[in-house]
């Protein structure tokens, strides 16, 4: 079944269509005085606790869209909206009646009326919520006349009215028992909102209020509450023997009674009276006090008096007690003191006058002449995304409206002020009695204008400049981290090798072995090859990532007609942008998850903000019943963590008004209790909770999809750092960090290497929270959309990119300047920049740069190359459930005391190699690099296959190191596009070397520097054999600012490993001397050659011939002809200089 | 005092001197040693603090007297037990610690000492340290006194005495309150004049 399908904030429910929107407002108590005693503010509860409302989705309620803190105190409550209610109604009634038109006593219309109220309350009720302020005017109708109670969680929101000044519901329909009752969340008497269910069905019924005109006054009106409330005391039905001086209107009161109607025959009564004597029984019902008597909306929905409406709902009875005390009066604006908005009941009723129906006269409004298709089929919630992007602020609507009704501020100084003597206590008396009148509710709605909202939309979509945005999802495929991603595009070509293998070899067409969007530009020719490629590399890397192959296409490739790439702020803000990416990503996600790979596909572009926090999900692969499996984890046993997860949870991200509310810090603790319950092996360091705080401020309402998140997360991104002792986890990831920023920026990397400015004194807390402990929420959201969509090493390019944002800064800097660029409050940046240069260098980088041992991505890569396609699958397996290598085999192997491992494995031979005979090209070099990459067969080796270089350094030795190591596998990959530097002794080198290295003595580095410049290649690899000087050359040539250094893992022992070949195989990597092992290989040499500045290549000739030498003779005769190594001429000569600079100092 | 530097300020005073001190803030979580740093540092005070992830480190420069100017190097630590093993590193070659605990939680002032111990055992031996009490503030919520009170309050073991410990392990002290500045840059200071006392003798 799919995930999202029943999600309420993906569809709109069939019964709202055509809904409006509305707001609220009103004023929280300023508790500034407990706010200083830890107590959180008013609206921060407020703000956190109606978040809940907003999950809330029923045919007969109006939907809750938003809540808005505004200034100062002021909240707004964003609602699902209809200009037609019972209270409308009602006053039509009364003006029919003045008319002398007959009242409309409908019983069926009002039986109707009456189950779907009680349905609304029904499901109110099973969520917890008592909705208490039931009155004819939240009393909604929309077009068909459905019933919408809407204002149900005002009460709820502001913990039972004590966070506001004023009184939740009006006394005229409030029953009996709320009188005093005080508020206790899940706790709730649900059987005050059944009397004013009789209370609004009377009314509706007769035509009449309920209470005698006379009755408005409120002191009078409490007083008859409370006499009703003695009166049930004692009788079981009050209304029976109730007095005329309680104050009922004295019709109501007779129908009651008897169930009998004054003007019956005047009338015309048609309903049969036994209909009606049902009616009478029901509404005495619904009045009914007492806790033997009162009834909840379920038990009154089972009435006899529905039985012909339809089937009831099974539904459990609690009952609660009320508590005898004083009902809290407090001031309340009614309506009519306000003037109403716009004429709008004016022109409703007299429409309503002139015989139309309700629904024509909305159907003839001016709202309603325009089709409203595309809002009507959006879930409310995106329309009213949509109508804030157009520009609607409810604020300023209020405003407009004139409905931010305040007292100035100046009229509230108070008049005597008190100086010194400052007492703790004094600071209420001083304020001044003038109360506020913001402080007061105001039942006005202010209706929020969407009539514009479709045109504008169609406006934004097909705005003329608008060419510039392309709909088109792919419109910048190139910037698409996965275009020429390495770690994906390595793992899809092991598991899918025919699909990927065409990318590998496009790739080498270009300067770059992996194009740099940046050099692209629109329209160039290159377009359409790296189009190709990306599209190849997208599907390979969509199984890399989820291993999810559902066998789905991405979203077919649409034609591309512009590549200019719309910063994300604008497209965020682009109101048809949102509007489509929202529609497509509503309907991917109700299909999820058959559809994750085109979800994964359109994400990489961007993500639309309201829908993040499932298409995250999404992207996690979070399937499966995530709520069965969030609670099943105990989250409320106490454990020694709590104590910690208490005091950093009220510290965590607490400028976000949700993080900052009382129902955020419950949720996070629950989340992090179920966390650590969940990870057994794992604990709770701090700074998981700024991890969690992204999905959770996404999933306010959903906390089990935010946990099933973190669970699909954190072993991706942060995998073993939250262990016991995550020492070895960070210090490595440090390491690779500091290796990579050599990487990419020798100047900068060497410079803080100098000034000791390590990572570990500053980026802990980047990488083990993931940049949410140094940035914004808002900011993190923006990083993590790219993250997510991105391979594992991703962060650790993103800190590069940060330290790269201040570069010039760090450069001039000495230690302390450099840390302070980074301590107390980090400095502002440009995240956007900072992702697409992160993006751009992970782009260029070889995957096997980021191994990481303890990532568990990394370490099956590794196991796969080493072990060659068929073992690959069971490797696998094994290195999964198996930590790492054992222990004392691996230090061995690292400090290089262990020869016999290579010669074991080099002496496994493989039956599979045929004799090649000349074929494609491409199948050959092909062939090459599989051999390359897998090392012969190595997979069946006594240790899983992996050879000595590839086993984790330590990490001391990699802290002493300033450039990365690369795998061969990468090797292969950029060979062309590198510069081989072989620094072993000379002797060796003759002996035999990579085609394409030259030689360099590695004390002479100095003398070679310009002349290794003036070759401006992309890539540098060193070679060394096994124990030499590598690291430490590579290092200086990071000194030296050479970019993209890095040193060929086990060096010359790698590329020997295909030596040992069967002599039937084509021929040697490391040709003894030079050969290129494969005419293909040469071809390819000298076609890259050609397209660089060398027209050719001095030995191509002579290898060509040695391959056509059986192979018994080969060595010797490549040995013979090949005494200077394979190079292109320029760098011969050159090399020619290397050469005698060598000798004369020597 | 072998990593404070010296070095004579020349433009402003040519006779006066700039000591650099290595300053280690330690102490449970969340008993407000970053606060106190805040404080300290750029004088406020934020009720809702992050919490410290590895260290944080801050400068700080006060005038001791018109000869003598110091700057503080400040690395303010994470307070959790688990990132303890990071601890050497900030510690390592600091001049002085400032060890943290919170009046209202008896169990801050255990892990204060366990601080100490280790300091006086793995750190500089020279090393200047400092105890301070902090959210003095909050002495309606006090569960460690600084001296025993006259009438003691509640049951003996409710609370514990600060002052006595710091005086018997010849630690600095001071109650310290983050929140109204109570006592910061006293403590400071007087870590200051401690060190520099040293530096002379």
């Amino acid at each position: 079944m799919a995930t999202f399908a029943t999600c309420p904030d993906l569809h709109r429910h069939p019964s709202t269509h055509l809904a409006g929107l509305a707001a609220i407002s009103f004023c929280a108590k300023d508790n500034v005085d407990d706010e200083l005693h830890g107590v959180p503010p008013a609206t921060s509860y407020i703000f956190g606790q109606s978040q809940f409302l907003k999950s809330l989705s029923h045919p007969n309620l109006c939907e809750y869209l938003d809540v808005i803190k505004g200034k100062r105190d002021r909240v707004f409550v964003i609602q699902e909206h209809y200009n037609n209610s019972l209270g409308l109604i009602r006053s039509t009634q009364e003006s029919d009646e003045r008319e002398g038109v007959l009242k409309g006593q409908d019983l069926s219309r009002t039986r109707s009326w009456a189950a779907q109220i009680l349905d609304g309350l029904v499901y109110l009720n099973t969520h917890g919520i008592a909705h208490r302020t039931l009155t004819l005017s939240n009393v909604l109708l929309n077009e068909s006349g459905a019933i919408k109670l809407s204002n149900y969680g005002l009460y709820n929101m502001t913990k039972g009215g004590s966070l506001v000044q004023f009184s939740i519901g009006d006394p005229h329909y409030l029953s009996p028992n709320t009188l005093g009752q005080n508020y206790t969340s899940g706790l709730q008497d649900y059987s005050v909102d059944v009397w004013s269910v009789g209370v609004v069905l009377t009314e509706m019924f007769l035509g009449e209020s309920f209470w005698r005109k006379d009755r408005l006054d409120l002191d009078e009106l409490i007083s008859s509450l409370f006499a009703i409330r003695r009166l049930s005391t004692k009788s079981k039905s009050w209304i029976k023997g109730c007095p005329e001086s309680i104050g009922l209107n004295p019709v109501v009161l007779s129908f009651l009674q008897s169930g009998k109607l004054a003007n019956q025959e005047r009338a015309g009564f048609k309903e049969n009276e036994s209909d009606l004597q049902d009616f009478a029984a029901f509404l005495r019902e619904c009045l009914s006090l007492g806790e033997s008597n009162s009834r909840e909306a379920a038990q009154m929905r089972r009435h006899d008096f529905f039985k012909s409406y339809d089937l009831a709902h099974g539904i459990s009875e609690s009952l609660t007690e009320p508590t005898p005390s004083l009902w809290h009066e407090k001031p309340y604006i009614q309506s009519s003191f306000l003037p109403d908005y716009e004429g709008e009941v004016e022109r409703l009723r007299k429409a309503i006058s002139e015989g139309k129906t309700l629904t024509d006269d909305f159907e003839t409004d001016e709202q309603a002449t325009k089709p409203r298709n595309i809002l009507s089929k959006l879930p409310l919630s995106q329309v009213f995304y949509l109508w804030k992007l157009a520009g609607g602020d409810v604020e300023a609507q209020f405003r407009r409206n004139g409905r931010l009704v305040g007292t100035p501020a100046i009229q509230l100084l108070p008049k005597v002020v008190q100086i010194a003597e400052s007492s703790s206590g004094g600071s209420r008396e001083e304020r001044s009695s003038v109360r506020d009148i913001a402080d007061l509710f105001s039942d006005m709605t202010c209706v929020l204008p969407l009539e514009n909202l479709e045109a504008e939309i169609l406006k934004s979509i097909h705005e003329p400049n608008k060419d510039q945005f392309s709909w088109d999802t792919d419109y910048f495929l190139f910037s698409d981290p996965d275009e020429m991603n390495f770690l994906q595009g390595t793992m899809g070509e092991n598991k899918s090798k025919g699909k990927d293998t065409g990318s590998s070899s496009n790739s080498g067409e270009d300067g770059f072995l992996y194009p740099d969007s940046m050099r692209f530009t629109p329209g160039t020719p290159n377009g359409a090859t790296s189009k190709l490629s990306s599209g190849l590399a997208t599907s390979g890397a969509l199984g890399s990532v989820g291993g999810l192959l559902t066998g789905l296409q991405p979203l077919a490739q649409q034609p591309t007609k512009t590549r200019v790439k719309v910063p994300l702020s604008i497209r965020e803000k682009d109101l048809g942008y949102q509007y489509q990416r929202l529609a497509m990503f509503t309907d991917l996600l109700l299909q999820y998850p058959a559809s994750r790979a085109e979800i994964l596909h359109h994400s990489k572009i961007d993500i639309p903000p309201l829908l993040r926090g499932k298409v995250w999900a999404a992207i996690l692969g979070v399937v499966g019943d995530y709520q069965q499996v969030y609670s099943n984890f105990d989250k409320y046993t106490e454990k020694p963590t709590d104590r910690q997860i208490e005091l950093d949870v009220p510290r965590c991200h607490q400028y976000n008004q949700l993080m900052f509310s009382p129902s955020g810090h419950e949720k996070m603790k629950r989340l992090l209790k179920c966390w650590v319950e969940a990870n057994e092996h794992l604990v709770y360091w701090q700074g998981l909770d700024s991890c969690c705080a992204p999905f959770l401020t996404l999933n306010f309402n959903n906390e089990a999809l935010a946990f099933s998140c973190i669970q699909k997360f954190l072993p991706k991104y942060l995998k073993d750092m939250f262990l016991h002792d995550n020492s070895k986890v960070i210090h490595e990831y440090l390491a690779v960090f500091r290796h990579l920023l050599s990487y990419h920026d020798p100047e900068l990397s060497s410079h803080l290497d100098h000034i000791r400015f390590i990572p570990q004194l500053y980026a802990i807390s980047w990488f083990m929270t993931l940049f949410t402990h140094i940035f914004p929420l808002d900011k993190i959201y923006h990083l993590w959309d790219k993250i997510l969509v991105g391979p594992s090493s991703l962060p650790l390019f993103v800190g590069i990119a940060i330290l790269q944002q201040f570069r010039p800064e760090l450069l001039r800097s000495e230690f302390n300047e450099a840390i302070g660029i980074f301590s107390e409050s980090f400095p502002e940046m440009d995240i956007e920049k900072c992702i697409e240069t992160a993006l751009a260098m992970c782009r260029v980088t070889p995957p096997s740069t980021c191994w990481l041992s303890y990532d568990q991505e990394s370490r099956e890569m590794r196991r796969q190359l080493s072990s060659g396609g068929e073992g690959g699958a069971g490797a696998t397996a094994g290195v999964a459930n198996g930590e790492t290598m054992p222990s004392g085999q691996n230090g061995s192997i690292v400090n290089g005391e262990n020869p016999a491992s290579t010669n074991a494995t080099s002496n496994k031979t493989s039956d599979k190699q045929q004799p090649q005979q000349e074929s494609s090209r491409r199948s050959r070099d092909l062939e090459l690099e599989k051999r390359l990459s897998a090392g012969l067969g190595l997979g069946q080796g006594p240790h899983g296959g992996l050879n000595w270089w590839e086993e984790p350094l330590s990490i001391e030795t990699m802290n002493s190191e300033l450039a990365p190591r690369i795998h061969r596998s990468d090797f292969v990959r950029l060979r062309q596009q590198a510069l081989v530097i072989d620094i072993r002794p000379e002797p060796e080198f003759r002996n035999g070397h990579y085609p394409l290295s030259i030689h360099m003595v590695a004390g002479q580095l100095e003398l070679l520097v310009h002349i290794l410049k003036k070759l401006k290649k992309n890539y540098l690899v060193v070679i060394a054999g096994r124990g030499e000087s590598g690291p430490e050359f590579a290092s200086s040539l990071v000194r030296e600012g050479f970019q993209r250094v890095a040193l060929l893992m086990g060096g010359i022992d790698a590329l020997r490993i295909a030596e040992s070949s069967p002599p039937s195989a084509v021929s040697s990597v490391v040709a003894s001397g030079t050969a290129p092992l494969s005419p293909s290989l040469a071809a390819t040499n000298t076609t890259s050659a050609s397209s660089a500045t060398t027209p050719a290549i001095c030995s191509c000739r002579a290898i060509r011939q040695v391959i056509s030498v059986p192979s018994k003779v080969k060595e010797e005769v490549v040995v013979h002809k090949c005494k200077t190594p394979f190079v292109p001429r320029s760098t011969i000569r050159r090399q020619a200089i290397v050469r005698s600079t060598a000798v004369s100092q020597s | 005092m072998s990593s404070s530097r010296q070095a004579p300020n020349q433009q402003q005073q040519p006779a006066g001197k700039l000591f650099q001190f290595k300053l280690v803030l330690l102490g449970e979580s969340a008993v407000g040693k970053s606060s106190l740093v805040l404080r300290f540092v750029k004088d406020q005070f934020d009720d809702y603090r992050e919490s410290t992830i590895g260290a944080a480190f801050l400068t700080q420069t006060i005038c001791l007297d018109d000869a003598t100017t110091v700057k503080f190097e400040i690395w303010d630590t994470a307070g959790q037990e688990r990132y303890k093993s990071l601890a050497p590193m900030y510690y390592r070659n600091a001049n002085c610690a400032v060890v943290v605990y919170d009046i209202t939680q008896s169990s801050s002032l255990d892990k204060a000492k366990s601080w100490v111990k280790e300091l006086q055992r793995q750190a500089d031996p020279n090393i200047v340290i400092a105890l301070a009490g902090n959210k003095s503030d909050l002495s309606a919520r006090r569960v460690v006194e600084t001296e025993s009170p006259a009438v003691p309050r509640g049951s003996e073991q409710d609370w514990i005495d600060a002052k006595p410990y710091a005086d018997e392990a010849g630690l600095l002290f001071f109650e310290t309150s983050a929140k109204t500045a109570t006592n910061v840059n006293e403590l400071f200071t007087s870590i200051d004049k401690t060190i520099s006392s040293q530096e002379q003798q």
